[in-house]
């Protein structure tokens, strides 16, 4: 009865989601360019943030598939100001930006001089989102040492590959807090049980700071990051993070880089809420329920962000934002959506 | 058959090596100058050796299985070593106890962490119940953390059985009223601090009166003895039952002449303790209580017990001065406490005015901007100042004290208890969950005293460090 049930729908990770949403765009970015020959940066760009609108819009939680047009963004971006010559790439340097006058003018360049350079990158990109698990668990590992209990929470792919990487070299023990109205750590259980140098046992979160004066380790994971080091992640996280602080215990969060938003958690408030029926049988329900999917988590209770980029200071995250999107695109407003927005076009 | 591997595999490699050395030895032995003969008197050397250290294992085993046993004569401590060693390598496959097995499974080197089953099976020499030692010490099935396994599993209702049956081979009697105890607590039924407490009250009634008045204060200990150990080997004593246990043998050693008491004057006296002790502090607690709550007040409850629920009555009853106080009610499996207080509260008076909002405890800090105070119930006061209270409440109390939310605890006086603990490990409970569940259920966890705004009890609103000593 307290289980959630799972629609059998497709699990994607993030990092598949990505990787098709770069697909569909830049499919449609070739088409833009056969059928126009009068296309413009300006013009690719455009539609391109009239797509992450719209993923916006189809899922307002999903921070996985904007990030990823904004990564379309910058490729489209770069080229264009590279093609644009030596002086406009002198103009774009970030200690111009402050005193130059003249914005860089995209609709100057014309978008067939643009195809191969962007077809080139956009492979990159895509390759760099298929291997971002892989390279994420090598860079957490090393956080785990010999005989050390780990903490954990729910099923998360990334947690589970990088203690399956720590295991294949050393032995420690992993707890696993199983957190209402998920209930996704008994899968994770599961599979920790299948890796022999792992020494796994279940808990409740409501356990988590009974046992945390135990614990060297937390590694969890997120559905988002937020710029200012907030996350947005599985429900009962906030209290085990409280928890850790408390007894000082480091928090490594595992996220591959495009799960990275150029958001505040205290703007961005939007949440999943489940239903009822999971946690209450149907005579009780003149009790009104609350049932969050997520956390909102304040910035301030993570030691490190572990990324396929390697490991990341809280403070740093803004580094790693401004390498990965371009800075005109850190907000995309709703108020562009018109015309071909809500078109999903074939895979 | 395990135990055996090691040495086998050694033996085994140790043979390879010397396969290798030979089929090595033409090419080499020319280069190394080693004769044949001196080859062959190594590996002969090498096989002796491996075949002592295997015999110093035995014998090892031996040794352990026949001093764990106390007392015995040449002839069980031969029986004793066979059946180690049969032990030794079917206790790895769950074994079906044998008689031989029984008695030296009874005296055998449990696996480490078993060290409670030792001390209880060196405790029942006579006959071990063969159940507690198939518990299955293999842990494919459900594995604690290791800083867990020190504590006692919960008990069956077999296992109290046998203990009754047991306790009676010894010729001592259990009352009836005592074996339902222990069957109420190992099976959790008891609910919230007081209610252990009163039950033990009323099954000590039972038993005082059968028990003539004259010789009282002799009789009373070895009557009572058996039965607090069953039901002590169901679960640790909370702190109000030892408390009762202290009182009541107070009270039979300042007893005096029997000729100047009544009938039942230890009867009374335990009567009068619940009365003021329980009853009249329940009473106390709840005027508190309702005195620290407001208007407009949003509290947040977990784990209540009816002494809230009473306080809650109290404070709905109050009609006009109250006209709005909200409830949060947070919940946690595996027990599903806030479902129960749901349940009671359905269909309740308290409901028209008193609206509940119900979540998991995962939920509870995106609504504690929503809540004014937190109410808890402790289930000890300890002696530095932390509080022992059901699971959960540390992580909320963490949770509300980062949010700047005050958090009450409500304890009796008399729950204060004499043990210092910092953490909520070396101290605990395992609780009971479902067979099919992978769950590790521990039953406290230990508030540290900072988190904790104010402790209510029935002599005053206290902060953790000012716990008041029971006067004897």
């Amino acid at each position: 009865m307290q289980q959630q049930q799972q629609p059998a729908a497709k699990e994607l990770h993030s990092n598949q989601l990505a990787m098709q949403v770069v697909r569909r765009l830049s499919k449609r970015l070739q088409k833009r360019q056969q059928a126009e020959s009068g296309a413009t940066a300006a013009d690719l760009i455009q539609m391109v943030r009239r797509e992450a609108v719209a993923c916006a819009g189809r899922d307002p939680v999903d921070a996985v598939s904007q990030n990823a047009c904004r990564r379309v963004l910058k490729i489209l971006r770069e080229e264009a100001v590279h093609s644009l010559g030596a002086s406009a790439q002198l103009l774009s340097s970030l200690q111009n930006n402050l005193f130059s006058e003249r914005p860089i003018d995209y609709s100057q360049v014309k978008a067939d001089s643009l195809r191969d350079a962007v077809s080139a990158a956009i492979k990159e990109l895509s390759l760099e989102l298929e291997t971002s698990l892989d390279d994420l668990r090598s860079h957490g590992a090393a956080h785990i040492g010999e005989n050390e209990v780990v903490l954990t929470l729910g099923y998360s792919h990334s947690v589970a590959r990088v203690l399956q990487t720590a295991a294949a070299t050393r032995k420690f023990q992993v707890i696993v807090c199983d957190s209402g109205p998920n209930f996704s750590g008994s899968r994770m259980l599961q599979l920790l049980k299948t890796v022999p140098q792992i020494d796994a046992s279940l808990i409740t979160d409501a356990h988590a700071f009974a046992v945390m004066s135990r614990v060297h380790r937390c590694l969890l994971s997120a559905q988002t990051v937020f710029a200012d080091g907030g996350l947005r992640a599985e429900c009962g996280t906030h209290g085990l993070l409280l928890a850790a602080k408390r007894h000082s215990v480091p928090v490594l969060v595992c996220t591959p880089a495009h799960k990275l938003a150029p958001a505040y958690h205290s703007v961005e408030r939007a949440n999943v809420y489940l239903n009822p029926a999971c946690l209450l049988e149907e005579n009780l329900s003149f009790a009104e329920v609350h049932c969050p999917k997520y956390d909102l988590v304040p910035p301030g209770l993570v030691t490190l962000f572990v990324t396929n980029l390697g490991g990341l200071a809280p403070a740093h995250l803004h580094r790693c934002l401004a390498e990965q999107y371009h800075q005109d695109d850190y907000s995309i407003d709703a108020g562009e959506a018109d015309g071909d927005a809500g078109v999903l076009d074939d895979e | 058959e395990l135990k055996m591997l090691p040495t086998d595999s050694k033996q085994r490699s140790g043979k390879e090596k010397q396969q290798k050395e030979k089929q090595s030895l033409p090419a080499s032995s020319a280069q190394e100058g080693k004769s044949a003969a001196q080859l062959r008197a190594e590996r002969r050397e090498l096989q002796e050796r491996q075949r002592a250290a295997k015999l110093q294992k035995q014998q090892e085993q031996k040794q352990a299985g026949g001093g764990k046993g106390g007392s015995k004569t040449s002839n069980p401590s031969n029986k004793a070593e066979a059946g180690s060693k049969k032990s030794a390598e079917q206790k790895q496959s769950a074994p079906i106890p044998t008689s031989a097995d029984k008695k030296a499974q009874s005296s055998k080197l449990a696996p480490p962490g078993d060290t409670h089953q030792q001390q209880q099976a060196a405790n029942k020499k006579k006959s071990p119940p063969p159940q507690q030692q198939q518990q299955p010490a293999d842990s494919s099935v459900k594995s604690l953390p290791s800083f867990f396994r020190h504590l006692k599993p919960p008990m069956d209702a077999e296992q109290i059985t046998s203990s009754v049956y047991n306790e009676q081979f010894a010729q001592s009697q259990i009352e009836a009223a005592f074996v339902q105890l222990s069957l109420m607590v190992a099976h959790e039924q008891l609910q919230g601090p007081a209610a252990r407490c009163l039950g033990l009250a009323r099954a000590l009634r039972q038993l005082l009166c059968t028990v003539p008045v004259q010789d009282l204060p002799r009789l009373i200990k070895p009557k009572l003895d058996p039965n607090m150990r069953l039901l002590r080997s169901a679960k640790p004593p909370t702190v109000l039952e030892s408390y009762l246990e202290q009182r009541l043998a107070n009270w039979v050693q300042s007893a005096g002449s029997s000729a100047e008491n009544s009938d039942h004057w230890l009867v009374d006296r335990m009567n009068e303790f619940v009365i003021e002790q329980i009853e009249k502090a329940r009473v106390t607690m709840r005027a508190s209580l309702k005195s620290k709550i407001n208007n407009l007040d949003c509290i947040m409850l977990y784990k209540p017990s009816s002494l809230i629920f009473e306080c809650l009555e109290d404070i709905v009853s109050e009609g006009t001065k109250m006209p709005d106080v909200r409830i949060i009610l947070l919940d946690s499996p595996p027990s599903w406490e806030g479902q129960a207080f749901l349940r009671r509260l359905q269909g309740h008076r308290l409901l028209s005015k008193c609206p509940v909002r119900y979540a998991m405890l995962s939920a509870a800090p995106s609504l504690l901007s929503d809540t004014s105070k937190l109410v808890l119930e402790g289930q000890a006061l300890t002696a530095n100042g932390n509080v022992l209270a059901p699971v959960g409440t540390a992580y909320l109390a963490n949770v509300a004290w980062s949010h700047r939310i005050p958090c009450l605890v409500l304890c009796h006086a008399c729950q204060t208890w004499d043990q210092v603990l910092i953490d909520s490990v070396s101290y605990n409970e395992l609780g009971r969950v479902s067979s099919d569940s992978q769950l590790c259920n521990i039953q406290y966890d230990l508030t540290p005293g900072d988190l904790v705004t104010a402790l209510i009890t029935e002599r005053g609103v206290l902060p953790c460090t000012g716990s008041p000593v029971p006067s004897h």
